[in-house]
């Protein structure tokens, strides 16, 4: 076992070895003693051992620990397994495809038969233009224009001006 | 030389002259002497190597924390005893006075392990532990009215890169300066009886931080033979410090 923990202290245990291990580490107090003293060595022969009364400390974070009440809380959000992207990828290809197909089909009938019917109601009985004419002066109608000028009525006259000189 | 270890089994024949220096250094401060390279780039790399296929390091400490998350307070224990020296010698750098870094450190321990259910994995373990030890500190120094040192004095960007500027010495009591030389002086003893290829590949793997692929590639010899010596180098050294380290409980790490 010591042998795994030097490996997978390493980054070279393969994962479900590595989590058997861990696991294992739980109740195995010799096995926990070899992580320990690893680790003591790692950070000795980097520079961060030498700190004194380490284990005194351990003790009593440990102690605190035992008072502490127990965590119970839900797994952090694991990465997605390899499979995963494939499926998103379908998935979003299908929801796409199915969009564009409605918004294809869709203006192709409502509108167009809107505007059928509308072009028929308009060379059956020609309507007078509803514009507000005598307030197109009108400075309250004016500010509104200078918002959106794209409005005016002689703009919108310009786009009937063909039906009047017929 | 086999003789040192009492593990050794002589079957590392494959070895073929990597030519370290004569003695090659143990500790990273002398690492750094040693090939005329600054401390920040010995720093442990533990954390960011795994072969492929093999768990990484944070990977190992996410499997922890949610063991934890799910109960296991041992889980949070095994944490602890790995992050309790590198937590405290940051907090070396922020409260002079070893047994207020204890509390400090307790304190962070308990608030980490407290704010579990918040830990999402995004970051490193150790950088969200750093962060809370970082503030558990400013407020415990705010609290006793003293200055706090900016944060941007202690870290890199993460947090991650604070031990690679540091170098041995804050503990500042004599007892704490004599148990550091008594530590110190214990792994490189250790180290110095090592047979050459086990030094060499400790050395490579905790203070170069390289993969058994790529010691094995510098040694010329299988993986199978790096992960061996390693193991039988941390078998080695951990048998002299055990009398060290002990069991009792007033032992001194």
């Amino acid at each position: 076992m010591s042998l795994d923990i030097s490996q997978m202290m390493d980054g070279e245990l393969d994962e479900d070895a590595a989590r058997r291990l861990l696991a294992s580490l739980r109740d195995n107090d010799q096995a926990r003693t070899t992580w320990e003293q690893y680790h003591i060595i790692g950070d000795a022969l980097r520079g961060t051992a030498g700190v004194p009364g380490r284990h005194a400390l351990q003790q009593r974070v440990f102690a605190a620990l035992a008072q502490e009440p127990t965590v119970l809380a839900p797994p952090a959000r694991r990465a997605l397994p390899a499979r995963w992207p494939r499926y998103s990828v379908a998935a979003a290809a299908t929801a796409l495809a199915a969009f564009g197909l409605i918004s294809w089909l869709s203006p192709l009938e409502a509108p167009m038969q809107q505007l059928a019917s509308q072009q028929q109601q308009w060379q059956r009985d020609p309507a007078p233009l509803d514009m507000p004419s005598s307030n197109a002066e009108d400075p309250y109608v004016e500010a509104h224009f200078e918002v959106s000028p794209a409005i005016r009525p002689s703009v919108m006259r310009v786009g009937w001006q063909p039906d009047e000189q017929r | 030389m086999q003789g040192s270890t009492g593990i050794l089994t002589g079957f590392d024949a494959c070895f073929q002259s990597v030519q370290p220096s004569p003695r090659l250094p143990h500790t990273a401060q002398n690492a750094a002497t040693a090939t005329g390279r600054g401390l920040s780039n010995t720093a442990p790399v533990n954390s960011i190597q795994g072969n492929l296929g093999g768990m990484t390091d944070r990977e190992i400490d996410r499997q922890l924390v949610e063991r934890a998350q799910r109960g296991d307070k041992r889980a949070f224990e095994l944490l602890v005893i790995k992050y309790q020296r590198k937590l405290a010698r940051l907090l070396s750098r922020l409260i002079r006075d070893p047994a207020e870094i204890d509390d400090v450190s307790q304190e962070a321990f308990i608030k980490a392990y407290r704010a579990l259910p918040s830990f999402r994995g995004d970051s490193a373990f150790y950088t969200w532990l750093y962060r809370i030890a970082i503030n558990t500190a400013k407020n415990y120094l705010v609290s006793t009215g003293r200055r706090t040192t900016s944060t941007s004095e202690l870290e890199g960007e993460d947090g991650e890169n604070f031990e690679e500027n540091e170098l041995l010495g804050d503990w500042n009591t004599p007892e704490a300066e004599l148990m550091s030389k008594e530590v110190m002086q214990t792994v490189n003893a250790s180290m110095d009886a090592l047979p050459e290829e086990l030094r060499t590949a400790i050395t490579l793997r905790e203070i170069e931080g390289l993969s058994y692929e790529d010691i094995a590639g510098i040694m010329n010899c299988p993986i199978g033979t790096v992960r061996s010596r390693i193991f039988r180098a941390r078998e080695a050294i951990a048998e002299r410090l055990r009398p060290q380290l002990g069991t009792s409980k007033d032992r001194r790490w």
